[in-house]
């Protein structure tokens, strides 16, 4: 499928600010299951945008305006052709207690996402009594069991959590956004010993060509987390939607949770006064379309 | 006359040997001293506090309520340093801090050392201070540690040992210069003909350390010393390094980012920046890479680093070298990386995060000195053997909860120097921070900065604990 994406972060200041510094990932990833046609970033007031890939393979924009300005805005465009890869059978049949193992032996590799992180304390579910991964189990099928009772047991709603809302509240109260979803399938993967990294991306929230078909996702922005099979692939489930990631899913970063993908991170001078819009919008495009 | 009463009770004494003879280098000094009476000593004594005061050289204890400015404790007695045995150190601090180097190149880049398994990738990727944003980005001249603060002990034996490297940003330069300042003062005859090695061109040589590190190899850079302000403990030091450098004293507001480069504000204009010797922690050197909260870096400085555009010293990371866990692969880095043998000793070290270590250290835990792994000045540590019952509990609930965040180590008996206590000299445990400048060459300032536990049968030198310091003399001689 072909998707234009676009993706409009603006602040608006009280008082105009003296100057503004900020690290931007928003760049989708190219990989097995969606290639970039085309991209752009558009920055105003203008400013001169670099780029770096980060430590977990995130391509980086960042740029700085020097001079005052009122308002500022930055809007990533992208065309994207996704299509789904599913996980060949035998990384999914492969028992818990075998995929254990495999992840042991690979610890260099995988160690930073099988700790606790910023977002990812490994102590604050306790409360969920639940035994996910017994050591018979077949990997694929506890993985998916995972995701369904987190969709099963939690509300999605908006507005009433943050950034800052710990794991631990989520669970008592029992809803959030997806987000919160996903870190707390982190905590519970990470803490059965499965490698796992967060993801933040778009979804196609609506199919244009069926009915009564609303997946949900904060108007379009979305996050979701991967898990590592044996055998070296990274394997996206959703646990907002039980669903694995397929071809309405836009993958832009990853890293241990959300503050190594943050889309927009930076600091103005001027006063604390401001207000923040942010606009991402998803249409599907014809197959013929640049 | 002094040292009457004197007695090493067993420790080893840097002016007695055990049966009680003065130590040749010492000999001169204890000439001298004999001629003075305690109420001359006395008085040489509140003349070199008096000035110290007048000259604002204080430090800012955190977390005291009684006025956090303090004078640093000066005590007139010398340390003193054969010079044999100087070399002896050089040579060891030398080596180690190459090592320390290449190790940062390497954990920054091609991780050759977690591939060959000579350190756990664990104890690396769980370090506080490793900073994945700095992977793979080009450091001029591939020194990360550019200042150095090593802290030597001795033990029983009298051998030295190293405590801890200092890889972030060490402080007390400034009280080794003014402490020879000072001694000069104290003993404006004797000085001159005790055949003591001067230390006054530091700041020059920490000058040319930067200048030499510019980007690029720029001629001609432009330095300057980034302070995060007066209220930290060590702004008298960034003052003082910054006015003998003769470069400019910043704040994070007086530097802006342009187009991925460093401009200074000045009463001119803009002015370019090429070297940043920060007295900052990597955590609020710029608020938009790292603590967005912070109020005291230079937001954008990270990506005009990235540039190319600007060095900064130490670079960021470094404190990864100086975690107390990696601290125990020192010996095994000068191995792996330069094929040699360490030639410094360091204290044995137990891993909280280890099981076989662990099981040792909690039934061991009053025997031992316990270390935060990512703490300096003295605090987060226990040592066993001196503390309460309830002190060690506590820390036994610290260590179960965060196991990896610990260290213990044997104590060790720190040798004893003889320090002024009301009337006489009484024996004191010290150490000693030599400061190591990484640049064209590796300098040491001869001497360091000696610190004494001024508390009879202290083992705490920090100044923040109830230390003071002495003048290091290090001889052209070993007499």
């Amino acid at each position: 499928m072909r998707f234009r994406v676009s993706h409009t972060t603006e602040y608006k200041y009280a008082v105009p600010a003296s100057e503004s510094f900020a690290e931007l990932r928003v760049w989708p990833q190219a990989n097995a299951s969606q290639k970039i046609l085309s991209r752009r970033l558009e920055v105003s007031p203008e400013a001169r945008v670099d780029q770096y890939v980060d430590y977990f393979g995130n391509n980086v924009e960042f740029f700085s305006i020097p001079y005052r300005h009122n308002s500022l805005s930055v809007t990533s465009e992208a065309n994207v052709e996704t299509c789904t890869v599913q996980p060949p059978q035998s990384m999914l049949e492969v028992s818990v207690g075998e995929a254990r193992q495999i992840f042991n032996s690979r610890r260099y590799q995988l160690f930073e996402f099988m700790e606790p992180s910023h977002h990812v304390p490994l102590d604050q579910h306790k409360r969920i009594r639940k035994k996910f991964f017994r050591q018979a189990d077949a990997y694929g099928e506890a993985l998916l069991a995972l995701n369904e009772w987190i969709y099963r047991n939690f509300d999605y709603k908006s507005g009433e959590t943050s950034i800052s809302t710990p794991i631990a509240d989520v669970v008592a109260q029992r809803r959030g956004v997806c987000q919160d979803f996903a870190h707390l399938m982190l905590a519970i993967l990470r803490s059965n010993g499965i490698p796992a990294r967060y993801v933040s991306g778009y979804i196609e929230a609506y199919d244009p060509e069926v009915t009564d078909s609303a997946l949900v996702g904060a108007a379009a922005s979305h996050a979701w987390v991967e898990v590592y099979l044996p055998g070296g692939m990274w394997w996206g489930l959703d646990p907002t939607n039980n669903q694995t990631a397929g071809e309405r899913h836009i993958e832009v970063a990853f890293g241990r949770d959300y503050s190594d993908v943050a889309p927009m991170r930076g600091t103005y001078k001027g006063a604390t006064d401001q207000r923040l819009n942010v606009i991402v919008s998803l249409e599907r495009t014809k197959e013929d379309t640049k | 006359m002094f040292f009457d009463k004197y007695s090493t009770d067993g420790f080893f004494d840097e002016m007695f040997d055990e049966t009680g003879a003065v130590r040749p280098h010492y000999r001169a000094i204890l000439e001298r001293l004999s001629t003075l009476t305690e109420d001359k000593y006395e008085l040489k004594r509140q003349a070199v506090d008096l000035s110290f005061l007048r000259q604002g050289i204080t430090f800012t204890v955190y977390g005291d309520d009684e006025g956090t400015e303090k004078i640093f404790p000066f005590d007139l007695m010398p340390r003193i340093i054969p010079q044999s045995e100087w070399e002896f150190l050089e040579r060891g601090l030398t080596q180690r801090i190459q090592a320390l180097n290449m190790f940062l190149k390497d954990v920054y880049s091609e991780q050759r050392i977690i591939k060959e398994g000579i350190i756990p990738a664990s104890y690396i990727l769980s370090g506080k201070h490793f900073r994945r944003e700095f992977m793979n980005v080009d450091i001029p001249r591939d020194i990360y540690i550019h200042i150095c603060g090593t802290d030597l002990i001795r033990d029983e034996k009298g051998n030295y040992l190293v405590l801890e490297d200092n890889a972030r940003s060490p402080s007390g330069v400034s009280y080794l210069l003014e402490n020879r300042q000072a001694m000069k003062r104290a003993f404006p005859t004797f000085f001159p003909k005790a055949g003591v090695r001067p230390v006054e061109n530091y700041s020059e040589e920490l000058l040319n350390t930067l200048q030499y590190v510019a980007p690029n190899g720029k001629e001609d850079p432009v330095c300057v010393l980034l302070t995060p302000g007066h209220f930290n403990s060590a702004y008298f030091e960034h003052c003082f390094l910054a006015r003998q450098m003769g470069i400019e004293i910043v704040e994070g507001s007086d530097l802006v980012v342009r187009d991925f480069k460093v401009y200074m504000r000045t009463t001119q204009g803009l002015q370019q920046v090429d070297v940043i010797y920060r007295r900052i922690d990597d955590d609020f050197i710029d608020p938009s890479v790292f603590r967005p909260d912070s109020m005291l870096g230079v937001p954008g400085l990270v990506n005009a680093l990235r540039a190319g555009n600007v060095n900064i010293a130490n670079a960021i990371g470094t404190g990864i070298a100086d975690d107390k866990l990696i601290y125990a692969f020192v010996p095994d880095m000068i191995r792996f990386y330069m094929s040699e043998e360490p030639i410094l000793g360091q204290v044995e070290t137990f891993f909280a995060s280890e099981e076989k270590d662990f099981t040792y250290i909690m039934e061991n835990l009053d025997q031992l000195v316990v270390k935060s792994a990512n703490e300096a000045g003295g605090y987060g540590m226990l040592i066993g053997p001196k503390a309460s019952k309830k002190e060690v509990e506590d820390f036994r609930a610290m260590i179960k909860a965060d196991p990896r965040n610990f260290i213990a180590q044997p104590p060790i008996m720190l040798s004893r120097h003889p320090t002024w206590a009301k009337g006489d000299f009484e024996g004191r445990h010290v150490d000693l921070r030599p400061y190591i400048l990484c640049g064209e060459k590796t300098s040491i300032v001869p001497g360091g900065l000696t610190r004494v536990a001024l508390n009879k049968g202290s083992l705490v030198v920090n100044s923040s604990q109830g230390g003071g310091s002495k003048d290091t003399w290090v001889l052209y001689s070993d007499e």
